[in-house]
C-alpha cells in the first residue's frame, strides 16, 4: 500500500484553521512565516527593494483582511491546490498593477514604459549576486518579465490555472512562458564547445 | 543541460532564496495600530480583485438573466443591485470630494442586512435598463474608484465627512466616514453578492 503524501505545509495550516485549532492571528503568522519570502521574491523581481518592501505590506494587509473571512472550499483539499500562495500571487500583481497605474496617474511614467523604467532589485539577495551560474540570477538576465512571472510562480508551486488567471493570459500561454524561459536558460547554461588549439585558419 | 538537472537547481535556488527573504511577522502587527486594508494599493487591489471575480460570472449572469436568485429577484435584478451601489459608492465619493453635503438619506430601517426599503426602490428604478448596460455600468464605476484611490491624497482619502448611510433606521443621524471607508464598503459589499452570484451559477450550471 502506497503512503498518502505528506501535506503541503500551507494545507496543514488551512486544515488546522478550518478545525478551530488554531486562531486566526496564530494562522496568519504561520502563513506570514511560510510565503513571506516568496512574496518579496516576486515583488523584487518586478520594482526595486524599497519600493517591494512597501508593496509587500499592502499585499498582507489585503490577506490579513480576507484571512479573517476565509471560505474553506473543498476543492481547496486537492494535492495540488494552494488555495493561500495563489491568493497572495493575485493579490501580488494587482498591486503592482495598481502601483504601475498610481505613476501612470501622478505623470511618472508612460503606460508601456512601467515596466522598464521602474528597475527591479533581483530575486537574490544582494549578496549572492554575484554567483556563477545560479540559474535564477541568469532568468534575470535573460528571460522577459512575463517569463520571469510565470517561472517564478511556478518555482513557489502556484497552480497554473491560478498563474493564469493572476496574469490574465491561458493556461497554454503559462506553459509556453515556462518553457521559453527554460529554454533560454539551458542554452545560456549549457558549456561552452572548448575552441580549438591554434585557431581555426590552419 | 537536461530539463530536469536544470529544474532541480532552479528549485534548490528559489528554496534558499525565498527561505532568506522570509520573515517571522509583517510589520503592521507591530506597528500598534488595528490592520485595515485601506490603504491606496491595498484598496485598489482589492477592487481588481471584484473586477476579476466579476469578469468571471459576467457571462453566465447574461446567461441566467431571468432566474430568480432569491424569492423577490431575478439575476438581472441583482446585477442592478450591484450597478445601483456603485453609481451611489461613486456619487457619495464625488459629492464629498467637492465638500458637498447629502440631501438624502439611505436608512437601514430595521433589516439587519442592509437598507431594504433604499434597495427595493433603486431595484424597481432599473428593471428597464438592458442587463449589458448594468454590467457595463458597475465597471465602469468600479474603475473609476480604483483610479480615484490612487490618485487622490491622503487627507482627501481618509478625511471624514457625513456620509448618506444611516444605519440605525434614523435619516439624521447620518454616518460618519471617509472615503476610504465608502471604497471598503463597496469591497465587502461586492464580495458577498458576487460571491453569492458564482455559487449559484456554479450550482445551476451542474
Amino acid at each position: 500500500m502506497t503512503p498518502a503524501p505528506n501535506p503541503s505545509p500551507e494545507r496543514t495550516v488551512l486544515r488546522a484553521r478550518a478545525r478551530g485549532e488554531v486562531s486566526a492571528a496564530d494562522s496568519f503568522e504561520e502563513l506570514y512565516a511560510l510565503h513571506s519570502g516568496s512574496v518579496r521574491a516576486w515583488l523584487r523581481s518586478r520594482v526595486p527593494a524599497a519600493t517591494a518592501e512597501d508593496l509587500m505590506q499592502d499585499v498582507w494587509l489585503v490577506f490579513h483582511d480576507r484571512w479573517r473571512r476565509w471560505e474553506f472550499r473543498p476543492e481547496m483539499e486537492a494535492e495540488e491546490a494552494r488555495p493561500v500562495l495563489s491568493f497572495l500571487f493575485r493579490t501580488c500583481h494587482f498591486v503592482l498593477r495598481g502601483h504601475f497605474r498610481r505613476r501612470e496617474l501622478r505623470g511618472e511614467l508612460p503606460i508601456e514604459a512601467a515596466d522598464d523604467v521602474d528597475a527591479p532589485t533581483g530575486i537574490l539577495r544582494m549578496e549572492r549576486a554575484a554567483d556563477a551560474g545560479n540559474a535564477l540570477r541568469l532568468a534575470e538576465r535573460v528571460c522577459t518579465a512575463e517569463e520571469r512571472d510565470v517561472l517564478l510562480a511556478k518555482l513557489a508551486g502556484v497552480p497554473a490555472r491560478e498563474i493564469a488567471g493572476a496574469l490574465g493570459i491561458t493556461e497554454a500561454v503559462v506553459d509556453h512562458r515556462f518553457r521559453d524561459a527554460l529554454a533560454r536558460l539551458k542554452s545560456r547554461l549549457a558549456p561552452k564547445p572548448r575552441a580549438r588549439k591554434g585557431g581555426g585558419r590552419g | 543541460m537536461a530539463e530536469r538537472a536544470l529544474l532541480k537547481q532552479l528549485e534548490a535556488e528559489w528554496a534558499a532564496e525565498t527561505r532568506a527573504l522570509a520573515e517571522a511577522r509583517p510589520a503592521f502587527l507591530s506597528s500598534g495600530r488595528p490592520p485595515i486594508a485601506a490603504t491606496p494599493l491595498a484598496l485598489a487591489a482589492q477592487l481588481e480583485g471584484i473586477l476579476e471575480r466579476w469578469q468571471a460570472v459576467r457571462g453566465s449572469a447574461e446567461g441566467f438573466a431571468e432566474r430568480y436568485a432569491n424569492a423577490a429577484w431575478t439575476v438581472k435584478d441583482m446585477v442592478g443591485h450591484l450597478a445601483t451601489w456603485a453609481a451611489e459608492f461613486r456619487r457619495e465619493c464625488e459629492t464629498v470630494l467637492r465638500g458637498e453635503g447629502f440631501d438624502y438619506a439611505i436608512p437601514f430601517a430595521l433589516s439587519i442586512l442592509g437598507p431594504n426599503e433604499w434597495n427595493n426602490r433603486q431595484a424597481e428604478a432599473q428593471r428597464s435598463v438592458p442587463l449589458r448596460a448594468l454590467l457595463d455600468a458597475f465597471e465602469a464605476d468600479t474603475r473609476f474608484l480604483q483610479d480615484l484611490v490612487l490618485s487622490l491624497p491622503e487627507p482627501a482619502l481618509y478625511g471624514e465627512a457625513r456620509l448618506p448611510l444611516a444605519p440605525s433606521g434614523d435619516p439624521q443621524a447620518l454616518f460618519r466616514g471617509s472615503i476610504a471607508m465608502v471604497v471598503l464598503g463597496k469591497c465587502t459589499h461586492d464580495a458577498y453578492h458576487i460571491g453569492r452570484l458564482a455559487a449559484l451559477f456554479e450550482r445551476w450550471s451542474r
